[in-house]
């Protein structure tokens, strides 16, 4: 009976050990056509011709399939969540001739898109993408074409909206940049498609290249309750005050990397299996 | 059998990181209860013991900053530090409490602050006995009308604080300012009396070294929640 006892109690510290490291900051890219990158610091992102996905706000086009995902945790930000469920992220990204796509999942418990809309919506449920096309990672926002760094925010104030017209936010004007996005809820929380483009009047002209980098930050705002925001995470680990909204300093890396990946993971997986078998 | 053995590692890893933690890990904790301050020296403000607790009673000169300085032998790097926060009578939640760490001398290190009237709290820099925000948020919870505890890790260059045992923020100095140093509390406003209680620091080198103080089990319950603190991160 000791024994028994002994033997569930191993089980459980077990369990509890390997269910605790699920929820930590990773990189996913097991399925992936390319590695992933380096969390906080690195995002890998392939390009083709052919990587094109439809905002639509669902995840199952081919590209995000095979495109590496960050998974980024309810304690990873300035204003960390209770659990996972409360505030958590993963996001992917792909590009084709056009377009950088940015698709990001959230886990939100408790959605708050009614108060606070465009340049406030950082008060509400909301997600931010920064961009500095020239990678200067300065201490200060830069606008002169080809070096404008900004920070694109998008609510989930968008329920139901227009992909090609939605409200946005962000410094460096944000709003202008000719982002389109598609924002739908989800049983966990709700999801972001977004496409920015690789030219937009003025801020930037983006050539794509393997081995071309730009700076990169991602970061979700968390209101439960109405009024202020009650969580906020960020992915780049450069970015441990919040600043990246005026400081360019604080992103991280995107770099482009040659990769069609608007294959069939299913397919790709097998040919990689019965390879290796032979 | 492939399931079993992937739990027996992950048990033995897990005792292994357990054992290396709590090896190094040790133990500073004084709850006041027996009246005296042995260790801390007051630098500024009019510091009093009175009911279990360190109180600040007023602010004294014209410097904003006020503090007491624990003249430990050993300086923390990282570390966990927890202590408990009320104030007395008549608080309104204008004082800005501060409970400081790494301080290099009097005058220079890092402070967590709270502002009980904005329901607000964040982390920043002294330098030269001025303090200068990193980081702070806003949250409902904070109620100055009940004692309030925190928890603060040290980790490198992140921060991490909990607030009646929900995490509240993680602020990280991009610039390293500080890597070792002692401990303190203190105000930069002191509009009420402010009561500093069971204030316990957990870390490498850390030792129970004034003669009042309680004896502390170095290996037993308080470096398990120093282990469990690092090994949660």
């Amino acid at each position: 009976m000791r024994k028994r006892a002994v033997g569930v109690a191993l089980v459980a510290v077990s369990a509890a050990w390997l269910v605790s490291t699920t929820a930590a900051n990773e990189v996913i890219d097991d399925a992936a056509t390319i590695s992933g990158g380096e969390f906080g610091l690195l995002y890998r992102c392939g390009f083709n011709s052919q990587n094109t996905v439809e905002l639509d706000g669902d995840l199952s086009d081919l590209a995000w399939g095979a495109a590496p995902w960050h998974f980024v945790d309810h304690k990873t930000g300035t204003g960390p969540a209770p659990n996972d469920e409360n505030a958590s992220l993963r996001f992917a990204a792909v590009a084709d001739d056009e377009w950088l796509y940015v698709a990001i999942d959230v886990n939100d418990d408790v959605i708050q898109n009614q108060e606070d809309s465009a340049n406030d919506v950082w008060k509400d449920d909301s997600v931010e993408i920064y961009i500095d096309p020239n990678d200067g990672g300065t201490d200060a926002y830069e606008n002169d074409e080809g070096a404008w760094d900004t920070q694109i925010s998008i609510g989930a104030e968008n329920f139901g909206g227009r992909a090609s017209g939605p409200i946005l936010g962000g410094s460096g004007d944000g709003a202008n940049t000719g982002t389109h996005a598609a924002v739908v809820e989800t049983a966990t929380g709700y999801i972001v498609e977004a496409a920015i483009p690789l030219e937009s009047d003025g801020k930037w002209d983006l050539t794509l290249e393997d081995g071309l980098i730009i700076g990169f930050n991602i970061h979700m705002n968390d209101d439960d309750d109405g009024g202020e925001r009650d969580n906020k995470l960020i992915w780049s680990a450069n970015d441990l005050d919040d600043q990246s909204w005026q400081n360019p300093s604080r992103f991280a890396d995107l770099e482009f990397v040659a990769a069609f990946l608007a294959v069939d993971p299913a397919g790709k997986l097998s040919t990689t299996w019965a390879g290796l078998k032979r | 059998m492939a399931l079993i053995m992937h739990m027996m590692q992950r048990i033995a890893y897990g005792a292994t990181l357990l054992l290396a933690v709590t090896s190094y890990g040790g133990v500073f904790v004084d709850d006041f209860e027996d009246g005296v301050a042995n260790g801390w020296r007051p630098v500024r403000g009019d510091w009093v013991m009175r009911d279990g607790a360190y109180v600040l009673e007023e602010a004294d000169g014209l410097d904003e900053l006020q503090l007491a300085v624990l003249d430990s032998p050993w300086l923390i790097t990282d570390a966990v530090i927890s202590f408990t926060v009320s104030f007395g009578d008549g608080a309104v939640g204008v004082e800005r409490p501060l409970v400081l760490f790494r301080l290099e001398d009097d005058d220079n290190g890092y402070a967590f602050r709270l502002r009980g009237d904005e329901k607000s709290m964040d982390v920043g820099l002294i330098e030269a006995r001025e303090y200068s925000n990193i980081r702070g948020d806003p949250k409902d919870v904070i109620d100055i009308g009940d004692p309030s505890s925190i928890v603060i890790e040290v980790d490198g260059n992140i921060f991490f604080v909990t607030y009646n045992d929900e995490a509240f923020l993680r602020v990280g100095d991009v610039d390293d300012h500080f890597t070792a140093g002692r401990i303190g509390i203190g105000a930069l406003v002191v509009d009420a009396p402010i009561h500093f209680e069971e204030i316990r620091v957990e870390g490498d080198g850390v030792t129970q070294f004034a003669p009042d103080l309680l004896p502390v089990d170095a290996t037993g319950r308080l470096a398990l929640t120093w282990a469990e603190l690092k090994a949660a991160r």
